[in-house]
């Protein structure tokens, strides 16, 4: 279960209150059935099998289980049933179940627009699609003059829970959404596919080449920005550069600012005792520091290329 | 090679049709909206004669610039109709080749993409299957870092699936699921596996919350590459002749360049990674029996990072001694903990001597302990499964009695240290550890301590050799010690000047330390070979060095 898809129990039990979000909670008696090298640590190997069941739908359930709380282990000992392995559990806990049904009315982000369809995430992790109906006379579409990262309510018309993901597709609830002055804004999608989205959890400076290495070196941001903007610009067709020159450029960068210690950072490129980094160190202002130590890091790297 | 007239008329019958092939390739046009129309007569009228004949093209002809442009586009316009019961046409759309293309049609295709995934998520593993089979494409292995051109195409590749999962959060799992499905096979060489592996590091780059999960992965591909190379070592020494010897030898240079990706990714993001390591090391590595290089990773962690090390060689005591949370433990991990705890201490160079003898100390009282817990139960039988755990950890003081000899008989204030440890207990003891130690570390411990007058223990030694000799039954040693000389060429260069060579005590004067005696070693590396005569090998066998555990750089490359 990866960390994206974990929900807050507070946040959950928001949206439970919410008669509109078809989350539910329920509390729910089960049969689980344990391997026996799952003994070791019952309550663990308990927890992980519910992990894993996190975000997959799940016929018990009716619905694609997104947390539980409360976890209790209704037995002291375990049945073993027809000859089989598995050693069997009943486990009690509630669960936050997301139950959609064809005709329920949800409300989502818009993430993705394009001229076909409207992507939608409901409660941050599902997808939703709301394709431009075909069929339809004329080239007006309220989905048209809806931005990307603006709320939207839709009726749920198809759906599919059994696949790896999920399938929602919805309807714009035509009330909802009012009827721009000008219908169409096609062209302007059309302009700026581009636009990076802002997640916390997909870093997209590192997609492109080259930014390890600065990442590596913990740059400071000032010059950091600086090196990413030019690499961005140059539009990756620097020639690659070793770690080394990468320092270098870097030093430079720093000493330039730094003035009067220059000679002194200089010196440190070389290769110095740990006493002597630190004494330098005290006698940096304050302000300073962090860029010293950010320095610090490459030259560890080249002491250890000189042993 | 023209010989019989048949072969030359088959020749120009081939030329005949790949020129016909050409010819068609080059008339091959589609015109604008042409496959939006195919498309939608499909999916409206049930028309597939022409979308299968679509297909088939799409499958069978590289398509040049133009045609890709329009199939791309029509493609886009008409995202919504792509259905499930058009999973064909979509297979074989994402399947061409586009990565050699300009930006432009790069950032065409990156956008079709896109809208597919989101329109249609079921289409999704098809998608990222594709993406992922990417990594594993042909090409020459690099020295430094992979070349420019080839980084390019490799971002924009990371650039979409950077994009979808950012749309479509739950794709997350599902790409996990996929990467791990689709790593090459272990013999797939080398450059096919490092590329792989570079890839997922990047991956983890951008999105940190599968680090773990790709370290797992990487990790557990080494250890199989690992197994193979130590399963193929042990083969060599019963069978006579030397055969497939180079599919091997690829084993090994495919490890030794993954090591260094992995050991360039911990250098590059250091605190985090190598927490995320140290978990995955107590995971995976740890019940791994026999293996000789991925744990050099952990060396070179603890070596870097002083928090790190106190986190591992804690949890590797705990568990050797049986005290984490739930029962003893098996005794095989028990085991593998107290020799992986034995071979960190003596082996790394930057283990401070203070943990050296914070834990030479508590292994002695525990064992102490034990001998004092057994004494008071019935008649110590001497069944070496039921003390497994303590003849291991009597074993790993031995051991480290032997190897770090240079430190602990230093000076009288350390041989204090020693003698306080109360050795003479363990080695007379009814368990009789000794029975069961390796003989290279019975000679290495006795020697030194006979001459350092801390444990006589000749009379237990042949006592024991007595016993044998009795017993039909030939005595099975634990010879594993994980962390013998490295002996991986390239990732070496980082990992030797992190070891320790065993010094014998008798030998004196050699103050080379591991790292320059393999230098040397490389550099001399063809000469060496042709010296080494069978004799000198057999006489270099009969010593000391070569037994292992006390195995020296000076011999692994026989």
């Amino acid at each position: 279960m990866s960390t994206i898809i974990k929900f807050d129990i507070k946040e959950l039990k928001k949206l439970a209150n919410d008669k509109n979000s078809c989350i539910i909670e329920k509390k729910v008696t089960q049969n689980l059935a344990l391997q026996p090298w799952c003994l070791g640590n019952l309550k663990e190997s308990i927890k992980n099998l519910l992990d894993y069941k996190i975000g997959k739908f799940d016929k018990e359930f009716n619905g694609i289980l997104l947390s539980y709380k409360n976890l209790r282990i209704l037995q002291n000992v375990g049945t073993i049933r027809n000859d089989n392995a598995d050693i069997h559990f009943q486990v009690q806990a509630d669960y936050f179940i997301f139950r959609p049904f064809v005709g329920a009315t949800l409300t989502g982000v818009v993430n993705k627009k394009s001229t076909t369809h409207l992507g939608i995430l409901v409660h941050r992790v599902f997808n939703v699609v709301i394709p431009r109906p075909t069929e339809e006379p004329g080239n007006m579409w309220v989905g048209s003059n809806i931005q990307e990262g603006q709320e939207v309510k839709f009726r749920i018309v198809v759906l599919d829970l059994f696949g790896a993901l999920p399938y929602i597709r919805g309807q714009l609830d035509d009330r909802c959404v009012k009827l721009g002055p000008d219908g169409d804004d096609d062209e302007e999608v059309e302009k700026k596919p581009t636009s990076t989205i802002n997640v916390s959890y997909v870093d997209f400076d590192k997609t492109k080449p080259y930014s390890q290495k600065q990442i590596g070196d913990g740059l400071p941001h000032s010059t950091s920005k600086n090196n990413t903007k030019l690499i961005n610009s140059g539009k990756m067709q620097l020639k690659i550069s070793s770690p080394g020159t990468v320092n270098e450029s870097f030093n430079q960068s720093v000493n330039g600012k730094s003035g009067s210690t220059k000679a002194k950072n200089v010196e440190s490129e070389i290769s110095v005792t740990e006493k002597n980094k630190t004494k330098r160190q005290s006698k940096l202002i304050e302000s300073e520091q962090k860029q010293f130590e950010a320095q610090l890091k490459p030259n560890k790297k080249h002491k250890r290329d000189v042993q | 090679m023209s010989g019989t007239p048949k072969s030359v008329a088959a020749s120009l019958m081939q030329k005949t049709l790949e020129r016909q092939a050409a010819l068609a390739r080059m008339r091959l046009r589609f015109t604008k909206n042409q496959v939006e129309q195919i498309l939608v007569n499909c999916v409206r009228n049930n028309n597939t004669g022409p979308y299968l004949e679509l297909v088939k093209v799409l499958r069978e002809y590289p398509l040049n610039e133009d045609n890709f442009r329009i199939v791309f586009d029509d493609s886009l316009s008409c995202v919504v109709l792509l259905g499930r019961e058009m999973t064909q046409y979509v297979d074989v759309v994402c399947n061409i080749e586009w990565l050699d293309r300009s930006e432009e049609l790069v950032e065409l295709y990156r956008k079709f993409v896109l809208n597919l995934v989101t329109a249609h998520t079921y289409h999704c593993p098809i998608v990222m299957m594709r993406l992922v089979t990417l990594f594993k494409g042909d090409g020459e292995n690099w020295e430094d870092s992979p070349p420019s051109e080839l980084l390019n195409k490799w971002s924009h590749i990371h650039d979409i699936i950077g994009h979808i999962v950012a749309i479509m959060p739950m794709t997350s799992d599902l790409l996990m699921h996929i990467i791990i499905e689709q790593f090459p096979y272990y013999k797939a060489g080398c450059y096919v596996n490092r590329a792989y592996i570079y890839n997922l590091i990047w991956i983890s780059k951008y999105l940190p919350s599968l680090q773990e999960q790709i370290m797992t992965a990487v990790i557990n591909k080494m250890i199989s590459m690992d197994v193979n190379i130590a399963e193929y070592e042990k083969g060599k020494s019963e069978t006579m002749f030397e055969m497939d010897i180079d599919c091997q030898d690829e084993v090994s240079v495919t490890l030794d360049y993954c090591m260094l990706e992995v050991l360039k990714w911990l250098e590059d993001e250091r605190d985090p990674i190598m927490n995320v390591l140290c978990t995955v090391f107590e995971r995976v590595v740890l019940p791994t029996y026999g293996i000789r290089h991925v744990q050099f990773l952990l060396l070179y962690t603890i070596s870097i990072n002083q928090q790190c090390a106190d986190r591992v060689l804690e949890h590797l005591w705990t568990i050797a001694a049986g005290r984490q949370g739930m029962g003893p433990g098996a005794l095989t991990t028990r085991k593998t903990a107290a020799s992986h705890l034995a071979g960190l201490l003596a082996r790394c160079v930057r283990v401070p001597n203070t943990r050296l003898i914070k834990y030479l100390k508590s292994m002695a009282e525990w064992c102490h302990s034990y001998i004092s817990a057994t004494q008071e139960s019935t008649a110590a039988c001497d069944n070496t499964k039921a003390h497994g755990a303590f003849h291991a950890i009597c074993h790993a003081i031995f051991y480290l009695v032997a190897f770090k000899h240079h430190l602990l008989f230093m000076n009288k204030e350390n041989v204090n240290f020693v003698e306080s440890l109360n050795l003479p207990r363990l080695v007379t003891c009814a368990l009789n550890p000794l029975r069961t130690c390796p003989p290279q570390v019975t000679r290495a411990f006795s020697s030194i301590t006979r001459s350092h007058q801390v444990v006589y223990c000749q009379g237990i030694i042949e006592k024991n050799a007595r016993h044998t000799l009795q017993s039909t039954a030939v005595q099975q040693y634990d010879e594993w010690f994980p962390y013998d000389p490295y002996n991986l060429p390239i990732s070496g260069k980082i990992i030797w000047p992190l070891c320790i060579d065993y010094k014998d005590w008798l030998k004196e004067g050699d103050d080379e330390t591991q790292y320059s005696s393999m230098k040397r070693k490389l550099e001399e590396d063809d000469d060496y070979l042709v010296m080494a005569s069978p004799t000198q090998r057999l006489a270099s066998s009969l010593s000391h060095g070569i037994s292992p555990g006390f195995r020296t750089s000076e011999n692994i490359f026989i």
